[in-house]
Formats: structure tokens, sequence, C-alpha cells
């Protein structure tokens, strides 16, 4: 589907704290029969890889977050801390204040809160009285932000819109299983302001979407801890892999789902970034962690494709770098 | 349009038997609720007072996901279509129990929706949400048939040691399948839908443990911003109290009262189910739609205004085919 809306600003924030790869394996040691060294070759997780965390680390080296619901009480940083630093970088990167927005959209479901929504209390840090309310979902979640602000009547919109994704899974890991998902998820928050009336930033000239079979390889109970089945996200994996084979990329820049970027990086040409191993996959903001960071480079590129895993599809967002 | 909720029913009585410092008479005077239900066992929360919440989920005998679907497979049975056809999902659930597969997923799963899925939640405006949300996109970009659910198990989170919010809430779910290409009973003429978040933290649901709020300040601004909707409805179209129908948030018996009173609606025609399941968040008031859909009038409008956490509001006027 065609797109004309432009991204002004993309901002991104994380927590301080670092898991460590020798942290990890430390955690992990309790286990006993774990899995964790297989799945760190299996994956080719460098040895300076790290994965961002809320949590205090103190409270994970004593306790290995055995109990997960014990987190809240342990955090150096909160899911709107981080939303609220990465709108700040974007609304700064757009050239835009907070009064200026006129809707703003959320994700979180890790939240210290169920209600209100994320895209409210970010809204309420912000000082706005505008439409706020979540589109969220466990993967991809601002690229489908974005798939249904491209749907919406350009009338129906305000000049600028607040897109938001912040999640703390680590707060649901219990590290001292040794899993894998210990070793891919990491705390962040993504931002991104977009306008259809306003011409600058870049441009999203499309979005292209391809339906993949559901796997459920991520299972987390709200109150329990997060169960991956590292079998089936390999299988996953595979799937992935043969549409991103599907056609070579003319793009600059190409960045790959982020949780399966690892294993799908060397499929492809074109030259590609990935902050996972700095960050750790933080759900719906991924993607666009590594964009937010390329953020001075991207006006010159011509042409940026960002694939988007969202379960049961593959999205693939086509950028236009423009010089403002 | 469909509903669901559970079969345990928590009356007046059995909170006043908690000792918690309220009487039946107290709660039927202030808030008007007769009866409201619960997917929790009364045993438990005699035993307990839901001290931890946590466990809440583990004796319940629903979940939000199941009350989900079952009000979204009544939704779709009166639509006269398969869950296959529907190309979009939307949920509204402020009492998850999964980050993964969510409600949405597993709903998605059970009904083999092959469209899109995800949540789109504001708590307990989410009817006038979704249809505002649909209502801006552009028609060629909406599929034929788009399912939108609210649900929620809000008992989970009552601190029944507190004489009031055990006496609120209920849980429940509601569902409304939309088109714009097809004709169904309810022709939507306007939606709208707004927010001021600098005053979000009225109204929480806190994860871990209780809902709370800011009951004088939510009180009065559900009244205000409730009577200000409907007098926009009526400004702007021909809404005749005695032939059309109101349908407010379902919070409260007594602010429904003093709603229909400012604006001269005959209870009659405002229809409410608040006093016998209880305030069941975003599903109340389609659900109230759902349990009176074999009685709405050709000719007739139905006017819905909600309010809730966000703070957020919104209205939705319908012309009955």
């Amino acid at each position: 589907m065609k797109s004309c809306i432009n991204i002004l600003g993309i901002g991104h924030a994380f927590p301080e704290n670092l898991i460590s790869n020798e942290l990890f394996f430390d955690l992990a040691s309790s286990a006993g029969n774990s899995k964790e060294s297989e799945i760190f070759q299996e994956e080719r997780i460098s040895a300076e890889a790290a994965r961002r965390t809320v949590l205090d680390i103190d409270y994970l080296r004593n306790t290995g977050n055995r109990d997960t619901w014990q987190s809240v009480h342990n955090m150096s940083d909160t899911p709107t801390n981080l939303a609220e630093r990465a709108a700040r970088m974007a609304l700064e990167r757009a050239n835009l204040k907070p009064e200026d927005i006129g809707l703003v959209i959320g994700d979180c479901i890790t939240p210290l809160e169920t209600t209100p929504s994320e895209g409210q209390r970010l809204a309420g840090r912000l000082g706005l009285k505008v439409p706020s309310f979540d589109l969220s979902t466990p993967f991809g979640a601002l690229a489908l932000q974005l798939e249904a602000l491209n749907m919406i009547s350009p009338a129906k919109l305000p000049d600028y819109v607040l897109l938001v994704s912040a999640n703390t899974p680590t707060t649901r890991v219990n590290y001292s299983r040794g899993q894998a998902d210990a070793l891919y998820l990491g705390d962040a928050a993504a931002a991104v302001v977009c306008s259809y009336n306003q011409r600058a930033g870049i441009k999203l000239k499309e979005i292209a979407c391809w339906q993949i079979e559901r796997e459920e390889f991520f299972c987390a109970p709200l109150y329990g801890e997060i169960d991956f089945k590292y079998d089936v996200f390999k299988k996953v994996t595979n799937n992935l892999s043969s549409f991103i084979l599907k056609e070579d990329s003319s793009a600059d820049l190409v960045i790959l789902p982020e949780l399966f970027s690892l294993k799908l990086r060397p499929l492809i040409k074109a030259q590609t970034i990935t902050t996972f191993e700095k960050v750790g996959y933080s759900l719906g903001a991924a993607e666009f962690i590594p964009l937010s960071l390329s953020w001075q480079d991207l006006s010159s590129m011509r042409e940026i494709e960002v694939n988007v895993f969202s379960g049961d599809r593959l999205l693939k967002l086509k950028l236009e770098g423009k010089v403002v | 349009m469909g509903h669901a909720q559970p079969t345990t029913v928590i009356t007046n009585k059995f909170i006043e038997d908690l000792g918690v410092g309220t009487t039946a008479a107290w709660i039927e005077e202030k808030i008007g609720i007769l009866t409201r239900v619960t997917s929790l066992p009364l045993e438990y929360i005699v035993e307990t007072k839901n001290s931890d919440p946590r466990k809440a989920t583990a004796v319940a005998s629903t979940s939000p996901y199941e009350l989900g679907l079952k009000a979204s497979q009544m939704a779709l049975e009166r639509a006269g279509i398969k869950g296959s056809e529907v190309g979009l999902l939307i949920v509204n659930c402020c009492t998850p129990k999964f980050i993964a597969p969510t409600e949405f997923q597993k709903i998605a799963t059970a009904l083999n929706v092959t469209g899109s899925a995800y949540n789109v939640f504001t708590a307990c405006p989410a009817f006038a949400l979704h249809l505002d949300f649909i209502n801006s996109f552009r028609r060629e970009n909406l599929p034929k048939y788009v399912l939108c659910v609210s649900t929620a198990t809000l008992t989970h989170h009552v601190n029944y040691n507190d004489r009031t919010d055990g006496a609120i809430w209920g849980d429940g779910a509601a569902a409304w399948v939309v088109s714009t290409q097809k004709n169904g009973r309810l022709n939507l003429v306007y939606s709208s839908f707004m927010s001021d978040p600098t005053r979000c933290d009225a109204v929480v649901v806190d994860t871990f443990k209780y809902f709370r709020q800011d009951g004088r300040a939510v009180r009065n601004f559900s009244v205000m911003q409730t009577v200000k909707l409907v007098k926009q409805l009526e400004d702007r179209f021909d809404i005749n109290w005695e032939r059309d129908i109101f349908i407010g948030h379902q919070a409260n018996k007594t602010m429904l009262d003093q709603i229909i009173n400012n604006r001269e609606i005959p209870s009659s025609n405002h229809w409410y189910n608040v006093d016998r399941v209880g305030n069941q968040a975003g599903a109340g008031a389609p659900a109230v739609i759902s349990e009176n859909w074999d009685k709405i009038k050709s000719g007739s409008k139905i006017a819905v205004a909600v309010v809730g956490a966000g703070l957020s509001w919104g209205s939705a006027l319908f012309e009955v085919v």
C-alpha cells in the first residue's frame, strides 16, 4: 500500500543497566541442565553482546528475577519514563514542541498499570489534552501503528501525530532458568513523530506485508514468566528467511526483524544495521531503535527498508530519505 | 452485537456480610447497583477478600479471553458471518491475563480470523473509540467486516476490604461487527472520541494490585462530560427522547439517573444494565444494546455516551434501520 506519511523525527530510549553475557551465564549456572551454551553458539551471539534492563542489577544477581512479580519493586526505570524520553527526542528532532501534537498512540504490553493506556500516560506527561489511546501488540507495534495511520483519512488526522512503543520484557524473564528468552529480550522505547500534511524528514513511501504462519514461540502470562519455545522460534526464523530472500533489496540500508537479525543478516547483500546485541529485543520498538540511532544519516539515503515481524505478518516499510 | 458474562452473582447482602463497613441499603441508595456478576468464586472472596489479585486468575471460572470469545460468537451469529470473514479484529481489555499470546491473538485464533488483529485500548469508552477509529479509515482501506471486542474481569482487581470498590465492578464482554459494505440493523450516523490525559491518574488499574480512583472527581467528570456529550448530539441531530434511546456508561445507576433527569430523558427510553451486572468497563454500554437487540425499533435512534479512564470520553449515534 502506498503511503503519504512523513516521518519528522524518531527517538529512542533505553535503561542504563546492562545484562552482559557474563552475568547471563552466572545467573543461568544455577539452572543446571540448561541449553544456554548451545543457543548462544547456534544464534551466533557475540562475546560483547548485552541487553538493556530496567531491573536493578544487584536484585538480578541475588534472585535471578525468579519471582517475576518482585520485579515491580526492583526497577530503576519504567516503561513510561522510557516512552517520555524517546518521545522528547523524536519531538526535538522534528523541531516540534509537545503542544504541537494532536494525537498520541501508544503501546506497552508490560505495563505497571493496565489502565490508563500507555498513550494516555505519555500524553499526560507531555501535558497534552488530545485524543490518546493504545494500539498495541506483542510484536511490531510501531509498524502497525504506522500502517493504521496510513489507512486513516488525512482529513481526520491532526497536523502532527506521536506514536510510541515502550516495553520492559526483562521484568518477566526468570534469569535463573538459563533459557533463550533471557538471551534475546531487552527493554527500550522508540517514538515516531509523523505527519500527512507537513513535508519534512523522511517519507514513508510504501507499506507491504506478507502473511506468515502464526507460531506461538513466545508465551507469557501477565503474572508469570516468559516461556520461549526455542525450537518453534527456529522454525519461524526459517519461515522469515524465505520471505527476506524473495527479492534482492536495492535499498541503501535494510533493517531486519530485530529478533531474527543475527540469523538473517548473512542472507542479504545490502547494508544492514542491528542493535540487537546492544539492546536486546524490545518488542514493538525494536526495529526503530537502529533507525533512531542512524537518524542523522537517514535524510541522505535514497531508500531505507525496514522489515518488521508482527506475529503473523512480515511488514516491509519503504522509507525515502529527503533533504529537509 | 454480542455480550457475555459469568454466572456468579454478588448481591448487596453478600457485600454487607463481608463486614467491610457498608450496608446493602447504602449501596442501593448511593450507586443504584443491586447485583453484579463475577468470575470469582464467592467462597474465595469471603476467605481472602482478594488480598492477592494474582491468585484471582487461578481460581476464576472464566477469563477475559473466554468472555470476549463468547461475545464475539454471538455477534458473528447475529451478523450471519463466520470468523474467517473478519478482516480486522480490534480488542479492548483493561485486565489482560497475557503478554503473549494476548487476548486478541487468542480470539483471532479461536475464530479463525486471518486478517489483522491488535489491541485498540482506552478502557471504559472503548465502544466510542473503536467506532470512531474505524469511522476515520478511508473506506477503501477497510475490510468488509470488522470485529470489535471489549472484555475485562475487573472483579479480579477489587480489594474486597474496601467498602465501595467491591460494590462497583462486574466482569463481562461485548462485541460488535461493523461493515461499510453491508447494511445492518444499526447505521452509525456519528462518532466521537476525545481525552484529557493530564488527568489520567484519576482512574488506575494496577497490573499487580488493585483498581483505584479519585471517586469524587471521577463522578463529577462522568456526569458533566456525559451531559455535554448528550447535549452535543441533541444540538446536531434530530433527537426525540419520546422515541429515541439513551445509553450511558454503565458506571453506576444514580449517576445515570442524574444524567437522564438533566436531559429530561424518560426512564422508559433509558436503557441500562449496571444495576444487575455492575460496571463492566468498556463492555457496559455495548452489552446493553446487545441485551436489547430484539427490542430496537426501526425509525428510532440510539444515542450512546461513554466516559472513563484516560480520562477519555466519546459518543455514538445510531439510526435503527
